[in-house]
């Protein structure tokens, strides 16, 4: 009786099953996401991204190069304009990265690029004082390549301690740099050359991956992603942790906790994120992410998202003196705060649209009671 | 005005009375009981299906999609606004984590699962808290005057308890998909079935209409100790086993927690043991608000 009766319900489901329109079949592609763009519009919005990351990653990629030229040039002491001039190479190469960075999407990928961004730059990232590991090197002698051999004493943040010292002055910092036969130079050079192979692997990526366009789902969650990350990150750590706003920190403001102290870049830094932000999201004469969210029912959403994002570009531009020099002791400059409101509704707004998209308005059927 | 009288809930697969489901059950209730067609006569004779009870419960199914057209959906906080706010509360509480990154496949089946299980645990303790706390038991008495059970009984739930099982969806999918965003970033989605998630339709097909009906479904009693059969939850509904069988789809929670009755078919009755209900549109509405008056 007992398998009769499974036997039945059994046929009974197969029947039904069976009998489904197809508007009620498994929709595999939906649960796998193997999307692949079929209208012009996402077509076009694939390939200007991918011609975004790759104008960024080459422009990461020259610059790096372009100091290498420079640094083997000098046969002689460098002079304060040498020095200066390659203080204002490194700023071009350090807000190509914070570029290519605020749109990494290459990791989602291929897998080894996963840990590049983290050979490239030294940020929020364990307890390594990179300074003081480049500073053992060069009071050290012998060969410098080996003396640098700690990956993160050849990243951005090492080259920015090689070229600024701790904020130190120029004429200072010309004295450094010819010292024991140019050693912080030839340093320099072995940061360079490092990083120039990590951005090569980029620019490699982003010149031959066919799989970013090539379906619309994954690279949609990618850039959801990475904005999402970047606005975050922005928020949190660039802006929060320096002011004391964040939860860690709170009410203990330190300007040396900004991203690029030593140099006083930070600000140049957030601008860069800030400006890839509105390549993707804000309002272009090409059809971005921003535009292809938009008309696809998240006006309202980019539309705040941009209004967000170029008030925090505004802000960035009421600053006369770079951001570090805006906090001393534990008084902030209030545009700070400001800063950190917008960007933190930035995020808040990245998070609202991806939700939007889930589509997970609660259903009536959970409204209802047994 | 299709929307407010609630007849969209036919051809909507997330909704109970989705007209598959309905044939389904229907053809699981003619398949099973062909040998008995006293049970199926029962079910669609005239004092049940038009019993006062029954009446209710029709008249209830369309004021009551009114109402929660009209008044409750659009000022409860949806699940969106609480995913928004607990990632961005756990982000700035637990720090940051590195996004995990797992092949779609297990996300997306995770999350499918893991949302039907949460939502079916907290519906267990609220539907549990609806007997128990004697507050909460004066709403959820509307749903237990039913002498007479027909599919559309379901719906007989007063709206206060409506906008209670609505913030239980949204904290319990909310937290869920918060928690698995935090962790794994976008791309997460629903495996689904014509629209609903994968479980609920394959939950919803095996009979889950005949829970409100007189036809005594039961699964294989090793099946009960994990899925509730409709049979099971038509005991709750006895004057009984009403401390009983809280759960919706799965039974374990009922058998975890001490609440579980199975097997034998015993005679039923339907309803309160402690009243005999009017069975009014208005008493179903006012008479929790008020102890005193009875409409
Ligand atoms: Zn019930
Ligand atoms: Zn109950």
């Amino acid at each position: 009786m007992k398998h009769k009766m499974i036997k039945s319900l059994l046929l009974a489901l197969a029947v039904l099953l069976a009998g489904c329109g197809s508007d009620n079949a498994y929709d595999g592609t939906e649960l796998i996401g193997s999307n692949t763009p079929t209208t012009p519009e996402e077509n076009a919005m694939l390939s200007v991204q991918t011609q975004v990351f790759q104008k960024h990653a080459t422009a990461l990629k020259q610059s790096i190069t372009q100091m290498r030229q420079s640094i083997s040039t000098f046969e002689q002491n460098l002079t304060a304009n040498e020095v200066s001039s390659l203080q204002t190479q490194f700023e071009t190469l350090m807000t190509e990265w914070k570029s290519v960075e605020a749109g990494y999407v290459a990791a989602d990928y291929d897998e080894s690029l996963i840990d590049t961004p983290s050979a490239i730059d030294f940020f929020h990232t364990g307890n390594v004082d990179v300074a003081a590991d480049v500073q053992k090197a060069l009071d050290q002698t012998g060969d410098i390549e080996s003396a640098l051999f700690k990956n993160s004493s050849k990243t951005i943040t090492a080259l920015e301690y090689m070229l600024f010292g701790t904020a130190t002055p120029l004429d200072e910092m010309v004295g450094l740099m010819n010292k024991d036969d140019k050693r912080r130079v030839n340093a320099c050079d072995v940061a360079l050359k490092n990083l120039e192979a990590q951005a090569s692997k980029i620019e490699t990526f982003y010149q031959n991956d066919t799989k970013f366009a090539a379906n619309i789902t994954d690279a949609s969650n990618a850039l959801a992603n990475v904005l999402i990350d970047s606005s975050f990150k922005l928020k949190e750590w660039r802006i929060g942790e320096p002011s004391g706003i964040a939860l860690k920190y709170a009410g203990n403001p330190d300007s040396n906790r900004f991203e690029y102290a030593k140099s006083k870049r930070s600000l140049e830094a957030m601008r860069a994120i800030l400006l890839t932000h509105q390549e993707i999201m804000g309002e272009q004469s090409y059809a971005n992410f921003g535009s292809f969210a938009s008309q696809n029912g998240a006006q309202s959403v980019v539309i705040a998202i941009r209004k967000q994002i170029s008030d925090a570009l505004a802000l960035l531009n009421q600053f006369n003196t770079p951001i570090e020099e805006a906090i001393n002791g534990t008084s902030v400059d209030a545009k700070i705060d400001t800063l950190y409101a917008t960007t933190k509704e930035l995020q808040r707004l990245y998070y609202e649209s991806l939700i939007q998209a889930l589509s997970l308005t609660a259903e009536i059927i959970e409204a209802d009671g047994d | 005005m299709v929307e407010l009288s609630g007849l969209d809930f036919f051809v909507e697969s997330d909704k109970r009375i989705y007209w598959l489901y309905m044939v389904s059950a229907l053809m699981l209730a003619v398949v099973i009981f062909r040998n008995q067609p006293d049970i199926l006569r029962k079910q669609f004779s005239k004092e049940v299906l038009w019993h006062p009870s029954a009446r209710l419960d029709y008249v209830y199914f369309v004021a009551v999609s009114a109402v929660k057209v009209l008044l409750i959906v659009p000022l409860l906080v949806g699940a969106d606004d609480v995913i928004v706010w607990m990632v961005v509360f756990l982000q700035e509480q637990f720090g940051y984590v590195e996004r995990i990154r797992i092949a779609s496949v297990w996300l997306v089946g995770s999350y499918t699962l893991l949302i039907f299980v949460a939502n079916d645990l907290t519906r267990y303790w609220l539907h549990r808290w609806m007997h128990t706390v004697p507050l909460l038991w004066r709403f959820h008495r509307v749903h237990h005057s039913a002498q007479v059970l027909n599919p559309l009984t379901f719906y007989r739930v007063h709206p206060v308890e409506n906008v209670l099982f609505g913030l239980r969806y949204a904290l319990t999918a909310g937290s869920v998909t918060a928690l698995y965003i935090y962790f794994f970033g976008a791309g997460i989605s629903m495996m689904q079935m014509g629209g609903a998630n994968l479980f609920v339709f394959v939950f919803s097909l095996i009979g889950a209409n005949l829970r409100h009906s007189h036809i005594p479904l039961r699964y294989p009693a090793k099946v009960e100790r994990w899925i509730l059969s409709p049979y099971q939850h038509q005991l709750h509904h006895s004057v009984h086993y009403g401390f009983k069988n809280y759960g919706s789809a799965l039974s374990v929670w009922d058998r975890w927690f001490g609440t579980l009755v199975a097997g034998k078919t015993r005679k039923l009755r339907f309803g309160l043991l402690d009243e005999t209900p009017t069975h009014s549109l208005l008493g179903a509405f006012l008479n929790p608000l008020n102890k005193g008056i009875k409409l």
